[in-house]
């Protein structure tokens, strides 16, 4: 799940990031220690010499030993690191459950692969806030050594530890006040040296860097839902501060003035890092536009479906979608924004129309290659072409009416004919040999170069629109059928319902459905050239209740292909004709024997399930690639769908009955199904079928209870 | 569903507000109140030098005696700004056109079956809310700087009468390090122990500061230049006044006051633009509200059917998942 979900975000791979981090961030740190080492612990630098002036109050306070200290300087340390460091580790552990949870966060920042390690966004945000707290720590402490070895002035306990020998001098204290002769007869050289470095306390800027660096950090982490978690939370680390700077004046360690410019010092350098060096601890921004429409419910579901499916066959050689994926990420970034974009206003626009057109993403074809995207692909690439692409057909009116009455066949069908895609393609590839007989040789090749097929798509979806009217009187059969399954205006909401329900769970298909409409409406005219038999659905019943078992295994599509393979008995022939990829294909396939080919489909089904791996596994890592993308292609395609199991669902209007139960579709698909009622009722035939269909569905109604 | 455009169902505002923000305003009060009552803390010990004259000023008297006495002015400083706000946010809310632009900010939130908060409660609470937490918050800023320090105040060897016999005390630059040469009132110099930093600036200036960024946030008037400015700089310049009667009146070293000043308005500073960010509407709402949108405006496009799509679509998805693994 993370992974995929860092994937739409960054840049997953990151040459830079680990030698960045060892060559650079580093040394710097480790130089900024070693530095302070030398200020700190030894005598190599002497602060500067100063004078003072006889029997001076302000320098006569009384020397309070190191170890009597309210606060240590090592304990002034450990705390101005450790409270801030956990206190961010705490708060970044709690952000990134959170995060995990309502993914669809703004400014959450994606995870990096370098080295073959994962840094997902806990780990490099703690290490780079901490890592900053822990330089800026360093930095200040450097900053007040070099002020105070530079300015050198004396503690208020100077005199006290110095114990001044004033007779040294041979002068007077009256006649000459300021004294600047080393006369101390103390003996505590140490306490002489650090009465000697002042200005500023160090304890006040440590304390005051440590506590404006996470007062910031919470600052911005905190929501404002609750509005005094934040000020109790700054105003302890800030009371916590200025205490310690405090100590400092009432054990006369320190002039106040000391610590106040302590204060500031300390504020200064830690609000500079953590407004430049950390970016006032929000997510980097140039990464923010990239992931704008990301995160829907569905898409989320949807991916989760991929994932498991790529992991799952991770395994598998990837090498078959190399080139497509490539493609891809040539025009990727162009892309997405004009896709989102139009499919947007198109799917507000025209909710019909949408169905065939619907926006998809080049990634959406990658990932369901398998099934059938490739139709899709070249009028999706982009808007124009798209555009072309639909408004090619020859009689607008009819191609419409057919396209409706399509859509609802191919709802029913759309399972089963994915899944035949799948088959017949996966039996292609692979049982190249096998199907030679009755597949033109020409099939093998394309599959394998995408980009050829790409390319002759175009034509492909031009044959669409030529249906003769014989199709047209072939086609409401299955509408008939439908109709006499939903019967009641119940049973046909509960249809619709699983209709969606499978058009959801068959996630990948899913969006692969607007071509295959396009695809099915290509077949429709060839299957009104060849004539569908009663028998003919027979054995493609008896081939359905065989492919179920089979197809449940390979994923967890299972049942949407289970029942549509049932519902679109009557087209196996159809279907199988369509895995010709190019328009050329048409004729040869033909001529094949209806029969023959369901059991031809029954064999590439058992196929399917074998080679299905190789298959998504070379899909996915492109899918991977532009996860972004894909969201705004589904949504299209979601509206497709209903669209059209609205349609399946509403044929049942032939009796009128059913109007009821379509009111959940919206308006527009209401329309729609009107307008083409009457070419539905126009051609309402076959009612033998009408039987066997009723028994599929019940068969997979009891199916899919008895395996849910 | 059924809920307005401005009307929003939160489940989680009174839990919230019961178990955060109740918590931390009791805690905020509890520890002001052992600071300000009891002897919990003990106030640290300063030395002073022998015959200090910073420390010899006379003694003006109890605090009661002062010309600001701490009565009135906490009294005078917890109920300005709460009147202000009140006054303020009532009447934006009963006229109209501020109305609007107020409904715009901030939604009326349902919680529970029947309880609507609407804008106008809400921000009550919140701004109020916050101005007593930053109260109290100063408070103890100032009593924790107080008993930290020790500093001693102007009067404190008037109180003290130190008796020097035991010391060495001829040269003005003998530092007497213990306290327990004194000879006066001990309650008396228990007080005088308590002045960095001053306690009445802290608080007026706070006070004043958080009302003046409310004024000049929340209330737009065309007609009137100079109200304004006069209402502000009117209670600013009664919280500065505070301040130096305090170093006037001898009570308090002018570094105090100067601290007691930088602390308030730095609590005030933050709390105004960090917390309530200016007392606009929800800071967050807009951000929090933009991934909703994104999410949310594909699926405005299409027509309705899709959200039982939607739930569908998840159960099974669930579903299969289980079946796979």
């Amino acid at each position: 799940m993370i992974s995929t979900k860092d994937k739409s975000k960054a840049p997953k791979d990151s040459m830079t990031l680990l030698p960045c981090f060892y060559f650079v961030e580093l040394p710097i740190v480790a130089s900024s220690i070693v530095t302070l080492y030398f200020l700190e612990l030894t005598d190599l630098f002497k602060p500067a010499k100063v004078g003072f002036q006889c029997y001076d109050r302000a320098l006569s306070m009384p020397y309070v030993e190191t170890n009597e200290e309210m606060i240590p300087l090592l304990m002034l340390l450990s705390l101005a690191f450790a409270a801030p460091a956990a206190s961010i580790m705490v708060g970044e552990g709690l952000v990134y459950c959170l995060q995990s949870k309502l993914k669809g966060r703004t400014g959450s920042e994606g995870s990096i692969n370098a080295g073959g390690c994962n840094f997902n966004s806990f780990l490099r945000r703690t290490v780079r806030f901490v890592g900053v707290h822990v330089f800026g720590l360093c930095a200040t402490a450097l900053v007040t050594d070099v002020i105070q070895l530079a300015t050198g002035y004396h503690a208020p306990f100077f005199l006290t530890v110095c114990k001044p020998n004033y007779t040294l001098l041979g002068i007077s204290c009256d006649s000459n006040p300021y004294i600047t002769q080393d006369i101390c007869s103390g003996q505590d050289q140490h306490a002489i040296l650090s009465a000697r470095k002042t200005f500023p306390s160090q304890h006040a800027t440590l304390s005051a860097f440590a506590a404006v660096y996470v007062s910031m950090y919470f600052n911005s982490i905190i929501s404002d839902s609750t509005k005094l978690l934040k000020p109790i939370l700054v105003f302890t680390f800030a009371i916590a501060a200025g205490i310690c700077g405090l100590t400092q004046i009432t054990q006369y360690r320190s002039h106040p003035i000391d610590v106040y410019v302590g204060f500031l010092i300390g504020s200064g350098i830690a609000a500079y890092l953590a407004y430049h060096a950390v970016g006032n601890f929000r997510a980097p921004t140039e990464k923010a536009p990239s992931n704008p429409p990301a995160k829907d419910a569905l898409r989320a579901l949807t991916q989760r479906g991929h994932d498991s499916v790529y992991h799952q066959n991770k395994s598998v050689s990837t090498d078959e979608l190399n080139p497509q994926t490539r493609l891809e990420g040539m025009n990727r970034q162009v892309q997405r924004e004009k896709n989102s974009l139009g499919s947007l206003k198109r799917a507000s626009v025209d909710v019909d129309l949408l169905a065939p057109r619907s926006p998809m993403g080049k990634e959406n074809m990658v990932t369901f290659s398998n099934t059938l995207p490739r139709v899709n692909t070249p009028s999706m690439d982009d808007p124009s072409r798209r555009h072309m692409t639909i408004h090619v057909p020859v009689d607008a009116s009819r191609s419409k009416q057919l396209i409706t009455e399509w859509k609802q066949k191919s709802v029913e069908g759309r399972g089963m004919t994915l899944a035949e895609e799948v088959a017949r393609r996966a039996g292609s590839d692979s049982l190249a040999g096998e199907e030679e007989d009755h597949i033109p040789p020409s099939l093998y090749p394309t599959v394998q170069a995408r980009t050829a097929e790409r390319a002759s798509m175009g034509p492909r979806v031009l044959i669409q629109p030529r249906p003769g009217a014989s199709q047209l009187v072939h086609i409401p059969e299955e509408s008939q059928a439908n109709t006499s399954a939903n019967i009641s205006p119940k049973s046909s909401s509960a249809v619709r319902a699983k209709w969606m329900m499978m058009a959801e769970k068959g996630s990948t298909q899913r969006v692969a459905n607007p071509p295959r409409l396009m695809q099915v409406i290509a077949m429709s005219k060839q299957q009104g050239m060849v004539s569908v038999t009663p028998k003919h659905s027979e054995t493609s019943s008896s081939s359905t209740s065989s492919d179920s078992s089979q197809y449940r295994s390979p994923s967890e599509r299972d049942s949407s292909s289970v029942v549509t393979i049932d519902a679109h008995a009557p087209h196996h022939p159809v279907v199988h004709l369509s895995s010709g990829n190019g328009p050329w294909e048409w004729k040869a396939t033909q001529k094949v024997p209806d029969i023959q080919d369901t059991y031809e489909l029954n064999e590439m089904s058992k196929d399917y399930r074998g080679f299905r791996p190789a298959k998504s596994a070379g899909v996915s890592p492109g899918s991977s690639v532009s996860d972004i993308e894909q969201d705004e292609p589904r949504y299209g395609s979601v509206a497709t769908i209903n669209i059209a199991s609205g349609m399946g669902g509403s044929a049942p209007i032939v009796s009128a009955e059913a109007i009821p139960a379509e009111n959940m579709m919206g308006a527009a698909s209401r329309e729609s199904t009107l307008r083409r009622k009457p070419a539905t009722l126009t051609v309402g035939e076959k009612e033998g079928q009408t039987e066997e269909t009723e028994n599929y569905y019940k068969k997979i109604q009891a199916n899919r209870r008895f395996k849910e | 569903m059924a809920l307005g455009n401005n009307t929003q169902r939160s489940y989680s505002i009174i839990p919230c507000f019961i178990f955060v923000e109740l918590v931390i305003m009791a805690g905020t009060i509890l520890l002001a109140y052992y600071f300000e009552c009891t002897d919990t803390f003990q106030v640290h010990v300063q030395g002073f030098f022998c015959q200090d004259g910073d420390l010899m000023k006379p003694y003006p008297g109890t605090e009661d005696e002062s010309f600001v006495s701490p009565l009135v002015l906490y009294c005078v400083l917890a109920a300005t700004p709460t009147a202000i706000i009140f006054i303020g946010e009532i009447s934006m809310y009963f006229i109209k056109s501020t109305r609007e632009s107020l409904i715009v900010q901030e939604k009326t939130i349902l919680t529970g079956e029947c309880c609507y908060l609407n804008p106008l409660l809400r921000r009550i609470i919140r701004f109020i809310g916050v101005f007593a937490f930053g109260l109290f918050a100063t408070d103890i800023f100032v009593n924790a700087g107080q008993v930290v320090t020790g500093n001693l105040a102007p009067y404190f060897l008037t109180v003290c009468k130190p008796n020097y016999t035991g010391s060495d005390c001829r040269a003005h630059h003998q530092f007497v390090n213990n306290g327990n040469i004194c000879t006066g009132d001990q309650d008396l110099i228990e007080k005088a122990r308590r002045s960095f930093p001053s306690k009445h600036a802290a608080l007026s200036i706070y006070s004043a500061l958080y009302a003046t960024m409310y004024i000049t946030s929340t209330i737009k008037t065309k007609s009137s230049r100079l109200a304004k400015p006069v209402l502000c700089l009117g209670t600013l310049c009664a919280a500065f006044l505070t301040g130096l009667n305090r170093v006037s009146e001898y009570r308090n070293h002018c570094s105090d006051v100067i601290a007691g000043f930088i602390l308030g308005s730095a609590v005030a500073l933050f709390l105004g633009m960090c917390v309530v960010h200016n007392f606009k509407g929800t800071h967050g709402a807009p951000s929090k509200s933009k991934p909703d949108e994104q999410r949310g405006m594909p699926l405005m496009a299409f027509p309705r059917v899709e959200s039982p799509l939607e739930t569908l679509s998840a159960q099974n998805h669930s579903a299969s998942m289980t079946e796979v693994t």
